[in-house]
């Protein structure tokens, strides 16, 4: 039978602690006849016998410290002695609890805000779940006319000619966010999908859980086979994970559509941010299609986000070089629709949520600023600690003198004190784990994107992020232990030993190394808060920018009549019977439907000229577009400048009338009167639309957004199943939300209900808001955790100082001194090192205030109140944090005081 | 000058001395301690408690042995003899030494 053997070193080690005291005995004796041998030749020299033990000792030197280098001799001791300190350190902190979970709790701040923060922004930029997933790119459209860069997506036959003209690229395919209503046994509701070209899966390189995916090819033709993939979280909620339902057949939008297949599991689609609940062939009819089935043939008609695989070994750059040729073919082939269009290839995550470059640009910023952040806080949370531990290694000083004396060499001690730190660092870890878990997992839900979409935000704990705690922990343990290690280990056994019971005049440098630690903390913190201040500050002036509309007191929902499959007519009928009865209501001071409200995600687009000029400017300009009703204007408290706005005299069959904004008046008739001219959409097919009214900017896209050229039509005349109630009334929304919801089901039992929530919530939630409300809700965090870093840090260096200098103040205080000089005495003392704190954070943040002037809306980054608020609340709280120590020294009494020296 | 003035150890000379002295056969650690102090006529100062460390390594290297065993008056001892690998590691030790120094000798001359 063969033995269980232990690893080599493992055993070496178990027998050496079972030999070890055997050994140490060994060793003993050995001294011990050593010592009398000596001894008897001494006495034998004649010497007397005490003479001669003393003798003796002092040839063979200290005795305990050559055991102790023998033992250490003697076998793998580091893990022995690494044993032992953690036992030790682990004594240490039960001896001094308050002190540990001080230092602990303070690690775990910065820890666990670093975790936090890493763990969103992991969560945001981890790979594509997909093989190979850096080879992945998105091809984004771009054109001279295009402002704003939303018009990235192509046409299908713009993709099939860049997948058959390149070959940088294994394959090219694109998809599209839609949302739509399904039906399964009678109910529908909103159903969030990509359209996907029929390669789509094939290409990502993934497997289907159940069932079949699309084949490539699949479904790119008009009036396609209706097929339905379904995401993996929709087929768990919806189906209960059953796999019997493959096959099955459901309504989508009303038609009869088959389930074929389910995708795996963690993949959500290639839109960062949305849960996709399932898959849908591009060629699939739609109900509001202005051009039916020319989706997958109509080159004007740019549908889809172009997503290609690189080949193994291709670069970015050769893939662009490429990519531009076929831009320029195109561009000369059909000038209609695709001249001065140019794409740019970009790594799948740079295109996150979607390859629009104002969102692009902004969040590896806020990313960075974030991270810069939160390293601060980790920087002055070291900081505290450190000083900490510097402030108790010299309440220490005998008990590391004795050490020395006793023969532990100076690398010992510098481990003993590592070990130390170390271990609160894992204990500050653990809790920061702890905390950035409950942190982040509190933070995603506090995301509110303004909608009633399926999110997706993946902010689990993964390997990356435990490994980053863990680096951080380590690297803090480091840090913060090393000075006072070296410090402490560094002291004259002799110095230590005739100074230490005092703790009178000791120590100068110790106490500079201190001051200067409080004073970069407090610069921290002051550049911590401006920083967080600014970005609050920028907030509040984004919301009070002026939106160009009245946000307050207005209720929305969206409703889309053709998830249940009603045709023009019925929507029509059913809206402007709702529309009609909740007019009538008392306490409405009036409602409108409209195709979409601003500053939610769902915008409208179309490309228009001024009449007559098509020839002119070859491209038509791409301009923000409504269809409202006559009501409108007035829910919203748009101002109308010029002319009118619509009235119920609109209708189908009159002339079709159009309202612009300041912006596409100024960019369509520089100089001219706008009232009577016409407007060409030319995906409208049918006349232009006359000028009736000209109305104030506001904002559409975003509240950071320049001013953007919008016209709006009634919807009498441009009529769309989906739309967006606006009620304004100051009855209480819970009420009127309740009242609306059962009127809808009373008028259409089975429609969806969307997004009821009151304007305001709307435009503070939107997608592009949401990033500044992280930062915002980040900065601040940050910012509280460093002040509170701050003046823990100031109370204990100038408590400690003062402690130092009791029996001076004791002097003093018996020479005369008066309470108030005493207090004077140490407020001076904390009052410098704040002052200093605040100028040198002062002087750190206007240096690098340059870098957040792109994150900062309407506040320069120099502002002026928030750095006097800022210098005025760290001064106040720092110099309080003084105070508490200095009416202690005050209420001393000299005479105890210095009958204990 | 009429006498030496005794000297500290220098640096990785104390395996040599303990070496040499087990030469002549198995000795106590306070023995080697006089052999060297004698033989290098109160020289080489060896504080004595320092042999026991390089005694303990030299044993864990193999190249020396120890066993208690009594002295001609009885009492227990523990003595030390060099083995084989340390007859070997002598040589090594003996020509490292020669070499440092012939190198100091040329280095440094009497005036």
């Amino acid at each position: 039978m063969r033995r269980l053997q232990l690893p080599q070193w493992l055993a070496r080690w178990w027998s050496h602690r079972r030999h070890g005291p055997d050994a140490d005995d060994d060793l003993d004796r050995e001294i011990h006849t050593h010592l009398e041998l000596e001894a008897e030749e001494q006495r034998e020299a004649g010497l007397r016998p005490d003479e001669a033990r003393t003798a003796a000792l002092r040839a063979f030197g200290n005795p305990t410290a050559i055991k102790e280098t023998a033992r250490d001799l003697r076998s793998r001791l580091w893990l022995d002695h690494l044993i032992q300190d953690c036992r030790f350190a682990v004594r240490q902190m039960l001896r001094a609890p308050g002190f540990a979970a001080a230092a602990a709790l303070t690690l775990a701040l910065g820890i666990g805000a670093n975790t936090a923060v890493f763990s969103v922004i992991n969560g945001y930029t981890r790979p594509l779940p997909v093989p190979d997933p850096d080879r992945i790119v998105v091809i984004a459209s771009t054109r001279p006319d295009d402002e704003t860069g939303i018009r990235f997506k192509f046409s299908f036959p713009a993709i099939q000619d860049y997948r058959a003209q390149t070959t940088v690229f294994s394959d090219v395919f694109g998809f599209d966010l839609r949302l739509d209503g399904l039906s399964v046994e009678g109910k529908t509701s909103q159903f969030l999908h990509e359209a996907v070209t029929g390669n789509f899966f094939s290409a990502l390189g993934l497997t289907p859980v159940a069932g079949r995916f699309f084949h490539p090819g699949e479904g790119e033709t008009p009036n396609a086979e209706r097929l339905i993939v379904l995401g993996h979280a929709f087929w768990q909620r919806r189906f209960a994970a059953d796999p019997a339902i493959i096959g099955s057949t459901v309504r989508l939008n009303g038609h009869p559509t088959r389930i074929i297949g389910v995708a795996p599991e963690g993949f959500h689609g290639l839109m960062e941010g949305a849960e996709a609940d399932g898959y849908t062939p591009i060629g699939l009819e739609r109900p509001d299609e202005p051009r039916p089935g020319q989706f997958t043939t109509n080159r004007a008609i740019r549908g889809l986000t172009m997503v290609a695989r690189l080949r193994p070994h291709v670069t970015l750059a050769e893939a662009q070089a490429e990519v531009d040729v076929v831009a320029r073919g195109l561009a000369e082939r059909y000038p209609e629709t695709d001249r001065d269009t140019t794409a740019r290839v970009m790594p799948e995550p740079l295109a996150r949520p979607m390859p629009i470059p104002f969102l692009t640009n902004l969040l590896p910023l806020i990313q960075t600023l974030l991270l810069i952040l939160t390293s601060m806080v980790l920087l002055i949370a070291c900081m505290n600690v450190a000083n900490l531990l510097l402030v108790r290694a010299s309440v220490r000083q005998s008990e590391m003198a004795v050490r020395a004396a006793l023969g532990a060499g100076r690398r010992r001690l510098v481990r003993l004190m590592l070990v130390e730190s170390c271990s609160l660092a894992a204990l500050g870890a653990g809790l920061g784990l702890l905390l950035g878990k409950i942190v982040s997992v509190a933070f995603a839900n506090s995301i509110d994107i303004g909608s009633d979409l399926p999110v997706s935000l993946h902010f689990q704990f993964d390997w990356r992020v435990f490994t980053f705690t863990l680096t951080i922990a380590l690297a803090t343990g480091v840090i913060v232990g090393v000075l006072p290690a070296l410090r402490a280990s560094r002291a004259e056994v002799t110095d230590l030993l005739h100074d230490g019971g005092r703790g009178g005049s000791a120590g100068a440098g110790r106490q500079r190394i201190r001051s200067i630690l409080v004073v970069s903390q407090v610069a921290g913190s002051v550049a911590l808060l401006v920083v967080a201040g600014l970005v609050v500050r920028s907030l509040r002036e984004a919301q009070r920018v002026d939106l160009g509309f009245d946000p307050d007191h207005v209720l929305t929902l969206r409703l889309d009549t053709s998830h249940s499959g009603y045709d023009a007519v019925r929507s029509r009928a059913f809206y402007d019977e709702l529309l009609r009865r909740i007019q009538a209501w008392p306490g409405i001071e009036c409602a409108s439907t409209s195709f979409t409200v601003p500053l939610g995600y769902l915008v409208g687009g179309a490309a228009a000229h001024p009449e007559g000029q098509a020839g002119v400017r070859d491209n038509a300009t791409s301009v923000g577009y409504n269809s409202v009703t006559p009501e409108y204007f007035r829910t919203l408290r748009i101002p109308i400048l010029r002319g009118r706005g619509f009235t119920d005299r609109d209708a189908e069959d009159t002339t079709r009338v159009a309202v612009i904004n300041q912006t596409l008046a100024a960019r369509f008739w520089p100089d001219q009167d706008p009232l009577g001219k016409r407007i060409e959409i030319p995906n409208a097919p049918g006349a232009p639309w006359e000028v009736v009214g000209v109305v104030r900017d506001s904002k559409y896209l975003a509240v950071f957004e320049w001013p953007l050229p919008h016209f709006y039509v009634p919807q009498s005349q441009d009529p769309s199943e989906l739309r967006a109630f606006a009620v304004r009334s100051d009855l209480p929304f819970a009420d009127l939300g309740l009242r609306i919801r059962r009127e809808i089901e009373a008028l259409a039992p089975d429609l969806p209900i969307a997004d009821l929530r009151s304007l305001r919530d709307v435009v503070s939630s939107n997608f592009g808001f949401v990033l500044f409300r992280v930062g915002v809700w980040q900065a601040t965090a940050m910012g509280l955790i460093g002040l509170i870093l701050a003046i823990v840090g100031v109370y204990g260096v100038v408590s400690y100082g003062t402690m130092q200098r009791s029996r001076e103040i004791g002097i003093r205080m018996a020479l005369g001194a008066i309470p108030a000089d005493v207090r004077l005495l140490v407020l001076r003392q904390g009052a410098s090192l704040v002052i200093g704190g605040i100028i040198t954070g002062l002087i750190v943040t206007v240096t690098f205030a340059g870098t957040l002037r792109r994150v900062l809306v309407s506040v320069s980054s120099l502002d002026p109140l928030t750095f006097a608020v800022v210098t005025l609340f760290v001064s106040a709280t720092a110099l309080a944090a003084c105070y508490i120590p200095a009416r202690r020294a005050m209420r001393m009494d000299p005479a105890s005081v210095l009958r204990r020296e | 000058m009429p006498f030496d003035r005794p000297q500290p150890l220098l640096p990785g000379t104390l395996d040599l001395l303990i070496f040499r002295t087990l030469v002549f056969g198995p000795i106590h650690g306070h023995g080697i301690a006089k052999h060297i102090q004698r033989t290098s006529q109160d020289v080489l100062q060896v504080e004595h408690g320092s042999l026991y460390p390089a005694l303990q390594r030299l044993e864990r290297k193999g190249w020396i042995a120890s066993k208690w065993e009594a002295n001609a008056r009885g009492r227990e001892l523990k003595f030390y003899r060099l083995t084989r690998a340390g007859r070997r590691q002598l040589v090594v030790e003996e020509s490292r030494w020669a070499t440092v120094v012939r190198a100091m000798r040329r280095m440094v001359r009497t005036v």
